[in-house]
Formats: structure tokens, C-alpha cells, sequence
């Protein structure tokens, strides 16, 4: 199996949303750095975190968060 | 009432209740620098009014500070929501701080613990500061890897110190911890084999080291987890 790793649009998601990471953090109900980790992909969210994070955008988790593949196959 | 009052407020009651923390303390550090006069060995003899000055003076510490503990109320509006996610915030930069004085505040005590050890070892007699410093190296351990492993942290603060990347940077922190504690114990059970006193005098060494490695490690990591944010 190729490796896969998780990516997120987060960022962008949470700019067009005109909210800051403390805003968002505090929406979701966790720490700024939470959401900054995750933005800077050095976190990976639960299932649950990542289900809370779309529902606070109103947007279905795949659109915040997708596989990418590093094996290149 | 506004939130930046409300927080003011809040900040007011914290720093009162760790004064009366403090208060609680030392108050305890004064009983138990009179109640190591008891320890056998010193040469040295405080007099009934002399002991008696300390117990009341440490006892009246410890009353006043938890009397102060216990009227002193957070607003409620500061322990549920927003504000106390704000409130938890600035905690957390404020824990990370202590996070680094820990280490120090061990190798202090080091000194001391390990000539206590030596008098010990070599059947001399024992002062009472040896006696109260081991004791409070004792506690301290135990009080440090308490709050590196989060115990004791309020329910309002938890969305916060308590999240799923808090838990993840203190199972990192704590695992050094274990390693560096693990391996200093191996490399005791190869000393015993020829010096023991050697290995007596090190078992403080590796305790500093092992609870000393988790809290930089903690202090690290939470400080890159916050970098280049918003």
C-alpha cells in the first residue's frame, strides 16, 4: 500500500469564513494551537475533531479533509 | 457586566487564590521545617517557644490561606464557554513557564538530597534540613509528573489544556520521560553490581532526569504547536 497522508483545507476555509484561529478554536471548542497544528498539518485531527471542524464551516468533512498519495501510483 | 470585566474579575480571584495557595504552602513548609526538629541525629535543640512560634506561625499560614481558598469565588460567566476557553488560554501560556522551572527547581534540590544520601550511607547523623529537603524532593517529584501527566486541571479549562493535541504533546513529553527514567534504571542495576553507593546517590539523579526530560520535551513541543499562528 502506498503511503498516504492526510490533507486539509482548513486554512482556506476558515479565511473565507473571515474567522481567526482563536475564533475557530473557540467555535469547535478546543486550543488555538489545535487548529493551527492541523492547518500546518503537523496534527492529525480525530474523526470526531474533524467532523466538529466541518460542521462548524457547514461543509461535508471530505471537503476539508482528503487523502493525498505519496507513493505517486 | 462585560467580558473584559468579567475577566478582570476572574484574574483577580485567580491571583487571590494563589496567594492563598502559596499562603497553604509555605505554611506547610513551615510545619514541616519545625516537625523535622523531631528527627533524630541533629545535635542542634530549638526551645519549646522557638517550635511552638514556628507551628503557630505555619498553622496560621495554612488557615488564613485556605480560608481565603475557600470564599474565593470565580464569576461563573469565567468557568463555562468562551471566556473560559479565553481564560485557558493565557493559563496555558503561563503553565508552559513552569514547565521549564521544573527541572531547575530538582537540580536545586539535588545537592542536598544526595549529601543526605552520603550521611545516610556512611551511618552519620542526619540535619534536619537534610531530613525536610528530601522530603520536599520527594513531593515535588510526585506533584511535577502529577501536572505533566494533567491531573488537577479545572473542568472550564479542559476544551483547552485538555484537548486532543494537549493529550498527544504530553504522551511525547511523558514518553521521553519514561525512556530517559527507564534507561537510568538499567544503567542503576549495572552499577549496584560494583559500587552501591554510587548507585544510592544516583537514584535522585535519574528521578531529576527522567521528570526534568518530560518537562522540556513539554515545553518544546507546546511552544512549536503555538508557532506561526494567527
Amino acid at each position: 500500500m502506498n503511503e498516504l497522508k492526510l490533507g486539509n483545507r482548513l486554512k482556506d476555509a476558515r479565511t473565507e469564513a473571515g474567522l481567526t484561529q482563536a475564533e475557530l478554536a473557540l467555535k469547535v471548542g478546543v486550543s488555538r494551537k489545535t487548529i493551527n497544528t492541523v492547518e500546518n498539518a503537523v496534527f492529525i485531527p480525530s474523526t470526531t475533531l474533524a467532523l466538529a471542524l466541518a460542521k462548524a464551516f457547514s461543509q461535508p468533512v471530505e471537503t476539508l479533509f482528503f487523502l493525498i498519495d505519496e507513493g505517486g501510483a | 457586566m462585560a467580558d473584559e470585566d468579567i475577566l478582570a474579575l476572574a484574574r483577580r480571584v485567580d491571583m487571590r487564590r494563589k496567594f492563598a495557595l502559596m499562603s497553604v504552602l509555605l505554611g506547610l513548609v513551615v510545619v514541616g521545617a519545625g516537625a523535622s526538629q523531631f528527627t533524630p541525629g541533629d545535635p542542634i535543640e530549638f526551645s519549646p517557644l522557638v517550635l511552638e512560634s514556628v507551628f503557630g506561625l505555619g498553622g496560621a499560614m495554612i488557615v488564613i490561606g485556605g480560608l481565603v481558598m475557600l470564599f474565593s469565588r470565580t464569576p461563573p460567566e469565567a468557568r463555562a464557554g468562551r471566556l473560559a476557553m479565553m481564560r485557558a488560554e493565557r493559563m496555558r501560556a503561563k503553565r508552559n513557564v513552569a514547565f521549564l522551572l521544573m527541572p531547575l527547581s530538582l537540580g536545586l534540590m539535588l545537592t542536598g538530597v544526595i549529601q543526605a544520601l552520603n550521611k545516610v550511607g556512611g551511618a552519620l547523623p542526619i540535619e534536619h534540613i537534610q531530613v525536610f529537603v528530601v522530603s520536599a524532593f520527594v513531593i515535588f517529584v510526585l506533584i511535577f509528573v502529577a501536572l505533566l501527566s494533567g491531573q488537577g486541571l479545572d473542568r472550564w479549562s479542559k476544551p483547552v489544556l485538555d484537548d486532543e493535541l494537549s493529550r498527544q504533546i504530553r504522551a511525547k513529553a511523558l514518553g521521553l520521560g519514561y525512556l530517559v527514567m527507564a534507561g537510568g534504571l538499567a544503567g542503576l542495576v549495572a552499577t549496584s553490581l560494583f559500587d552501591r553507593a554510587l548507585t544510592i546517590d544516583l537514584i535522585p539523579v535519574v528521578a531529576a532526569l527522567g521528570v526534568g526530560s518530560a518537562s522540556v520535551r513539554l515545553f518544546w513541543l507546546e511552544r512549536a504547536a503555538g508557532g506561526d499562528g494567527e
